[in-house]
């Protein structure tokens, strides 16, 4: 009731403010009554427009607290940023093989730096530093500490040791940035493929630099058609064999034949790109694909391959290498010579430098120059790498330079180009550019015809005759059809040649029956042994470590070991070795 | 009547206004949890990352290999001749016992068994 009644009233009130009074029933209306009437009245005034100002002000209080609890502004961040990705984002996106194995990533870490107007006793502070870190100079620090400022670089990309040291020292004006580190954990593995970023994470060499932009740029990782397990076996069987011939250096290389991917790419020395300021120029330079050597006979798989495809010599045909070739000061002469006329097949497989110095004068220098420039060997390798050397070339192709070519002297190439011109020379004629960087089938490159098919069917029985009977017979790792052709020269010092310091390689592939694998190695200078008998060779030297390479990589690669006896293999690699002689009919 | 009318109306804010605080403390409750949620899941990733390098680091196959070296002494790299297709086993038949070739000749040694 009461509650009724002073809402009635209230509106009366507030529709006469200040005016007239409101009747006071139970009080009689007398005159000395008006003077105390006046003051209430007053009052009652006062009250109310202090009542209105605390309602407004508690008003504006709840409006507030609504506000706040329940309608809290848009901008104000909510929850901690999330990441919906698997992975956390790093500035440089990671390199993966073709398995997806991690071969380089960024890891936190901390970075020293001082700010110089908060630094108490610079000498104190420069020599309680060195105490972490012995190998700075306090002199220099103190001056660093010294300077005018809010920022200076002390020490970058710390250990969490030495974080914890420096803290422990607890000297003011010491504070750390964290910084992203790039690792390499398989180290010299793939050194020169990767290459190296410098301390501000821009790549200065190998993939790092050459996909500098795609690494900063995106989160994903590069995945690179490196096997870190072939890797390894071409390692380790590149690593011994150096040892065991105290050769200067070596290359291994692994290509898949049918789309170019280098699935293994190795040079020797190396160096742990963790920590590149260790290694030296020599350890630095890929051999592989900056490195330019004159490859001696395994360019008379080109050759004999130009030959045939031209028709100016058939398999059955062969050339007089009796005696010894001379243009102008040069004698072109035979390592394992025979003396006698020689069939194709017999050319290659003993490797007669003057039946392919012939055959090649018969294809004529600009063919010759036709088919190496279709086979890559005339332009530098389109790999991903920055590292690549540029083949030299004769300035001037006399004919005599044709002659050289022929088996591999006057023209130096980079061994990863080699390998790529082989694996076209198998893969039906087909040229694949080299590539490092595992693609989707939808953005690869269109191979080119470099030769026709029938032409490089003969090649894989050539180059299978050179294993089975001629001078890379060590290079046979049973059960896998190897094929390959020895490449031996000399390397040049000052105008002639060194007999002692050669280049002796080997290239390889398998199964020849549908090769799917090229294999390269390559010994830079290696000395003989005593089990080589006195000969430092690529048959002796190189072709070993092939096979010892596919008999451990083999499987791993996906080639399954046949017998090598059975009257398919027979029929698809036989080849007749002279025209009168007889057919191979145990091959 | 009216003052009925006026009791429901006061309770019907006070419920809704009881309502409402409730829903926005809860929502504010589960934003912290997300948030706390969000900020234990970066630092899993970010430990999955470091963990994810020192496995590639720890795998290394010139170290693995030392290791097989020293802790599996019998075991050898597989020769040529013991690679076989499934093809080539012989047919499964079901009172075949396992022959004794096939049996392992050696026991198989590690260094945390003694």
């Amino acid at each position: 009731m009461r509650l009724r009644a002073s809402k009635s009233h209230r509106p009366q009130r507030r529709s006469q403010p200040g005016g007239r009074r409101r009747p006071c029933v139970p009080c009689a209306a007398t005159g000395a009554d008006s003077a105390l009437k006046e003051a209430m009245e007053i009052g009652r005034t006062r009250l109310l427009i202090m009542g209105t100002v605390l309602t407004l002000a508690f008003g504006c209080v709840a409006g507030r607290l609504v506000d706040l609890t329940l309608l809290r502004p848009a901008q104000e961040p909510r929850a901690a940023a999330t990441s919906s990705k698997d992975v956390i984002e790093t500035e440089r996106a990671e390199i993966v093989d073709r398995e997806g194995v991690v071969l380089a990533t960024g890891l936190a870490t901390a970075s020293l730096y001082a700010n110089p107007s908060h630094i108490l006793d610079p000498d104190e502070t420069a020599r309680l530093i060195t105490t972490v870190l012995p190998d700075e100079d306090p002199a220099k620090l103190a001056k660093l500490l010294r300077r005018k400022g809010t920022f200076v670089w002390l020490r970058r990309k710390l250990t969490p040791d030495q974080q914890w040291q420096i803290n422990q020292l607890g000297q003011p004006g010491l504070d750390f940035l964290r910084e992203e580190a790039r690792v390499y954990p398989h180290g010299e593995l793939m050194a020169h493929v990767l290459g190296m970023t410098d301390i501000d994470n821009q790549g200065t060499a190998g993939i790092e630099r050459s996909f500098d932009e795609r690494l900063r740029g995106h989160q994903a990782p590069l995945k690179l058609t490196l096997d870190t397990r072939i890797q390894h076996i071409v390692h380790e069987a590149l690593d011994e064999a150096i040892q065991k011939h105290s050769a200067i250096g070596g290359v291994g290389i692994v290509l898949d034949i049918n789309n170019g991917e280098v699935v293994s790419l190795v040079s020797m020395p190396d160096f742990d790109n963790n920590r590149p300021g260790d290694a030296n120029a020599d350890q630095i330079r890929n051999r592989a694909t900056l490195g330019t050597y004159e490859l001696g006979s395994t360019f008379k798989i080109f050759t004999t391959a130009m030959a045939l495809d031209t028709g100016v010599v058939v398999l059955s045909g062969g050339y007089d290498a009796t005696n010894p070739i001379k243009v102008s000061r040069f004698t072109i002469r035979d390592y394992h010579a025979k003396r006698r006329w020689l069939s194709v097949p017999e050319i290659f497989m003993y490797s007669s430098n003057i039946g392919a110095a012939k055959m090649a004068i018969d294809v004529g220098g600009e063919t010759q120059q036709t088919y190496l420039r279709r086979l890559g060997l005339m332009t530098p390798s389109p790999i991903e790498l920055p590292e690549v050397g540029a083949p030299q070339l004769p300035k001037v192709w006399r004919p005599v330079n044709t002659m050289t070519i022929s088996y591999g002297h006057g023209i130096a190439v980079s061994p990863l180009q080699l390998t790529s011109a082989v694996a076209a020379i198998l893969n039906d004629g087909l040229y694949h550019a080299p590539t490092l960087i595992k693609r989707t089938s939808s953005i690869k490159k269109k191979p080119t015809r470099v030769i026709s098919k029938a032409t490089s069917r003969t090649m894989r029985r050539l180059l299978r005759l050179v294993v089975d009977q001629g001078t890379g017979r060590q290079a046979a790792a049973k059960g896998f059809l190897v094929g390959g052709k020895t490449g031996t020269s000399e390397k040049q010092s000052g105008r002639g040649y060194n007999r002692r310091s050669l280049i002796s390689s080997f290239v390889g592939a398998f199964p020849m029956n549908k090769p799917r694998y090229v294999v390269l190695a390559l010994l830079d200078e290696p000395k003989a042994t005593k089990d080589t008998h006195g000969y430092a060779t690529g048959g002796w030297v190189a072709a070993p470590i092939v096979r010892r390479i596919i008999e451990r990589a083999g499987t791993t690669l996906g080639v399954m070991p046949v017998d090598e006896e059975t009257p398919e293999i027979h029929a698809d690699l036989a080849i007749a070795l002279t025209k009168e002689g007889p057919t191979l009919a145990s091959y | 009547m009216k003052s009925y009318a006026l009791l429901c109306w006061l309770l019907l804010i006070t419920a809704a206004g009881y309502a409402m605080f409730h829903v926005s403390f809860q929502v504010e409750e589960l934003e912290q949890e997300l948030s706390d949620l969000n900020r234990t899941a970066l630092n899993e990733q970010e430990a999955i990352h470091v963990l994810r390098a020192e496995w590639s680091y720890l795998s290394r196959p010139d170290r693995i290999s030392e290791l097989a070296k020293e802790l599996l002494p019998s075991l050898r790299p597989p020769a040529v001749s013991q690679i076989q297709t499934v093809e080539q086993l012989p047919e499964k038949n079901a009172d075949s016992v396992i022959p004794a070739t096939m049996r392992l000749s050696f026991p198989l040694r590690t260094k945390f068994d003694d």
